[in-house]
């Protein structure tokens, strides 16, 4: 029998990759404070000791143990077709716990009270990674700085310049239907039938919106010098 | 400087060439296509508009790895309200949240649902079925660990002897304080085929079911099992915990 109890106890750690069973998304205040029993234990361990003590050796045993778990996310992604199409599950695997790593690394009193809790962070962090590679994807064209002979400012400045930007253009809109329309456009870069496709409630039809682009075009036209004057592009 | 031509485009029309729908009349496209002036003008409202999209384009947006933990709800509360408002303006992010809610709604590792199998499981002692597992093909591997609300069960295979292997687990309470309530020793475990070919729900052949008890160390073992499908009971004290489909092959 001594034989048998050892291969139990290594039945418990080996299926710890598994343990979660959590469609307990509601559970997790209840895995808590169940955190005391043994049963998670050791893979909470592997990931308090990789995160809070940057353990290498635990991490990359929580690399080889939740690889696996990864790849079964993807799978079951909404948007596994297309994210198949622009990266390899390889990459997306690395990239969630690079990610993973990186939040928690930034984090530093994050703790994980639960394997259901690291795992969803775990898990975010593949989400994130799988969304920002379909955004990257998204982005028109145009909203890269490609155009030959263009000296201003460099795409990596910061966010304020935007700002400032944005409040410029504001200051031009007075209407908070043309201002929301000035921000689909320039913001989420719409055109004007995904306009209509997303905010169906404040944009009826096509109509309306390239009716209402046409006085935002208007009034850009006649404060352009103003605003490439604001923006430098001379 | 501006062009004083009679055909120089005016600013509304260079704005809307930018935009791609500007009609021009073809005095004006030739004008346009002759004059250094009006093509530097042209090219600078194309800078302004490739300016303002490079610089606005999802400037605000959080980016992926916020949005998830947004979904996840592991945002503090100001971060959370932030996003909360950007949400209300911006129809991309509002789209990426219900995609990632939509992922993150899945049970971090695969259940299946429960069946309505109980219906069927005979009661015993007029006890209530509590809980019915089964395994998706895909994640039939051994050892497997099943979790009820108050306990857990690991189970594995070994090979015992040509054409027949040993079933074992180790049973768990989840939570200290449940120790007095659910204790674990002497449960009695039953191990029912079910009939092979067409699958009937939870109909097992009779003669062959197996059964043992969980001893001092919450230990389990069926030294010798024919490979089958196999619904496996628990009666724990707090009600039956219900294995089905347990698929056992060597
Ligand atoms: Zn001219
Ligand atoms: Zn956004």
């Amino acid at each position: 029998m001594g034989m048998q109890t050892e291969q139990l106890s290594n039945v418990l750690e080996l299926a710890l990759p598994d343990a979660v069973d959590a469609g307990e998304a509601e559970a997790l205040n209840e895995r808590e404070a169940e955190q005391e029993c043994g049963a998670d234990r050791s893979g909470l361990e592997i990931f308090q000791r990789a995160i809070v003590e940057g353990d290498q050796q635990a991490w990359a045993l929580l690399q080889d143990q939740f690889s696996e778990v990864v790849r079964g996310w993807i799978r079951r992604h909404p948007k596994r077709e297309i994210a198949m199409r622009l990266d390899s599950e390889e990459n997306y695997i690395a990239q969630a716990f690079e990610r993973f790593w990186q939040a928690t690394a930034y984090k530093q009193d994050l703790q994980f009270t639960s394997l259901p809790a690291a795992l969803s962070y775990l898990r975010a962090s593949l989400n994130g990674a799988i969304m920002d590679t379909l955004r990257m994807y998204a982005r028109p064209r145009e909203a890269y700085l490609s155009e030959p002979g263009y000296e201003g400012a460099s795409v990596s400045e910061d966010r304020d310049e935007g700002d400032e930007l944005w409040e410029a253009l504001k200051s031009l809109l007075p209407q908070p239907k043309e201002r929301y329309l000035a921000y689909l456009l320039f913001y989420c870069g719409l055109k004007p039938r995904e306009v209509v496709r997303y905010c169906s409630q404040e944009f009826q039809s096509v109509q309306d919106v390239y009716r209402l682009r046409r006085n935002i075009i208007e009034r850009l036209a006649r404060n352009i010098d103003q605003l490439l004057w604001k923006l430098s592009v001379h | 400087m501006d062009c004083q031509d009679q055909f120089a485009p005016g600013a509304k029309e260079l704005v809307l060439l930018v935009f791609g729908e500007g009609e021009l009349a073809p005095e004006v496209v030739r004008h346009l296509h002759a004059c250094m002036i009006c093509q530097q003008r042209l090219r600078q409202f194309r800078q302004l508009y490739l300016y303002l999209l490079a610089k606005l384009y999802r400037s605000q947006c959080p980016d992926g790895l916020h949005i998830s933990l947004y979904c996840a709800d592991l945002l503090e509360k100001q971060e959370k309200e932030q996003i909360e408002a950007h949400l209300r303006e911006c129809p991309l992010c509002a789209e990426e949240v219900a995609i990632s809610r939509r992922f993150m709604a899945d049970p971090l590792l695969p259940v299946a649902p429960a069946s309505p199998f109980h219906d069927l499981v005979p009661m015993r002692g007029g006890r209530q079925t509590r809980l019915i597992l089964h395994h998706r093909p895909r994640s039939a591997r051994w050892p497997r660990l099943y979790r009820s609300k108050e306990c857990e069960l690991v189970l594995s295979l070994s090979y015992a002897a040509p054409g027949c292997c040993a079933l074992y687990g180790l049973l768990s309470r989840l939570g200290p304080a449940l120790n007095d309530r659910l204790p674990l020793e002497g449960v009695q475990v039953e191990l029912l085929p079910l009939e092979t070919g067409e699958r009937k729900r939870g109909v097992a052949s009779s003669g062959l079911l197996l059964t043992t008890t969980v001893d001092r160390d919450g230990r389990l073992l069926f030294p010798a099992v024919s490979p089958g499908r196999y619904t496996l009971l628990l009666h724990l004290p707090v009600g039956d915990l219900v294995i089905e489909d347990l698929q056992i092959d060597v």
